[in-house]
């Protein structure tokens, strides 16, 4: 299991690029991020909720309410032209830190 | 699933209620739920789905960053992030009920110790009555409250440890009770709130009151040789003190039970130990036992020289506080 300091900085990028595929919502997003890395990653509910606020609030996604059909209402989020291109520089990001710590591991 | 919903309560107890914070407390408990029941769908019990939604639950601290600064200062009253200890009605029923008992044996060990002249001054009075030698009434009076303190110091040690054992898992938590919990444990401390206020009432009024026959006793002597009326109203005061302590012990055990039961309190974590007080507080103890014995032998002091208790251990409380605010003060700028 991957310690929640490390993948800090990426916890963006990585809901980016699930809301990037597909609006989704909060439990969905944390059981994708479980699923995709076989459970290596389990995101925490307030990182999870904390990185929404963070990114709605730069308006990188938007929330709106989706139309449940047994009556619980979901906040789903979608990603913007800004959050669009803030994964596009996330990825870059990654791609540099990815070559720099490579050059010491062993 | 009404765990869930206590335990963000719980979290989110401290927090204005303005409408991000609400929001906060929505979602967070709408993605522990739709985790919950997926568990449940995946077979997982009712406490191995909750035990799971909570440990992936979190830090408070990153949705405080989020919220900003609009939170309530009262921070330590939250019992830290998420340390909880759920219970059900039963456990809960349990721990009150094994608190009562507590409380009880506690106050029977300080009326042990607060009693233990009684026996002294009865048979004082039968010497002053001249029914017996001084000498056989002192030895056996001093016999019977030796034996009363060390009965009620047992009593102290025995239940101290038995009550720490029980409540190790739950130190430095706050209790989480389920709804019907709750509610029975609420009824139930609101039933007892008016009869607290009686003990402690008449707890107050005993010690007070306890001086009363000392000086009542004190205008009949006057001018009489009837001496042991003095040494009976001696028993009394100590007899009314007793059941004074008993009352206020007993009555603030049990409602500190319901408190830490309903969440209102964390349950208090044994004290981490000042190094200098431990090297201290043996030599103290001694001393002033000495002194006591040295005045109990020497005889005229006898009805005065158990003030020297009280005194020293409230001047305890004083010198260890400074202590601990000095070193550990210390301790802190080194850090």
């Amino acid at each position: 299991m991957i310690s929640s300091d490390g993948i800090r900085g990426y916890n963006d990028m990585i809901i980016l690029h699930l809301v990037l595929e597909k609006p989704s919502y909060g439990y969905e997003i944390s059981k994708a991020i479980k699923e995709r890395t076989e459970g290596a990653y389990i995101i925490k509910e307030t990182t999870l909720y904390s990185a929404f606020t963070r990114l709605e609030k730069n308006g990188c996604i938007q929330s709106f309410y989706g139309n449940e059909t047994n009556g619980k209402r979901r906040t789903y989020y979608r990603i913007t032209e800004t959050g669009r291109e803030y994964y596009r520089e996330k990825c870059r990001e990654w791609e540099l830190t990815k070559k720099v710590v490579e050059k010491f591991t062993a | 699933m009404e765990t869930l919903v206590n335990y963000i309560d719980n979290l989110f107890r401290n927090y204005p209620g303005t409408p991000e914070v609400r929001k906060a407390r929505e979602e967070l408990l709408a993605i522990m739920e739709d985790k919950y029941h997926e568990l449940k769908s995946q077979g997982k019990s009712e406490n191995e789905a909750i035990g799971v939604v909570i440990s992936e639950f979190g830090n408070m601290d990153e949705i405080d960053l989020e919220l900003g600064e609009g939170r309530d200062a009262s921070k330590e009253n939250s019992g830290g992030h998420g340390e909880v200890y759920p219970m059900n009605i039963d456990q809960a029923k349990e721990f009150v009920s094994w608190k009562i008992s507590f409380g009880y044996f506690i106050a029977l060990g300080a009326a042990l110790c607060i009693l233990s002249p009684v026996a002294g001054c009865i048979l004082d009075a039968f010497s002053s009555a001249e029914i017996l030698s001084f000498r056989i009434t002192s030895i056996l009076g001093e016999t019977a409250m030796f034996c009363m303190v060390a009965a009620g110091v047992a009593v102290f040690i025995i239940k101290r440890i038995a009550d720490d054992a029980r409540v190790e898992k739950m130190k430095g938590k706050k209790i989480l009770l389920d709804n019907a919990g709750r509610d029975y444990m609420e009824r139930e401390k609101n039933a007892y709130i008016p009869k607290f206020g009686a003990f402690i009432a008449s707890g107050v009024g005993l010690c007070i009151l306890s001086v009363v026959p000392v000086h009542v006793a004190e205008e009949m002597v006057y001018g009489t040789q009837l001496f042991w009326i003095e040494n009976l109203s001696g028993a009394l005061l100590f007899i009314m003190v007793a059941c004074g302590v008993a009352c206020f012990v007993m009555a603030k055990i049990r409602k500190e039970a319901y408190d830490a039961v309903l969440g209102l309190k964390v349950i208090r974590k044994q004290k981490k130990k000042n190094k200098v007080m431990e090297i201290v507080a043996p030599i103290y103890w001694m001393i002033i036992t000495l002194f006591y014995f040295t005045f109990v032998l020497m005889g005229d002091a006898w009805g005065v020289i158990w003030f020297i208790w009280p005194l020293a251990a409230l001047f305890y409380k004083i010198m260890s506080g400074v202590v601990i605010a000095v070193t550990e003060g210390d301790m802190q700028q080194k850090r």
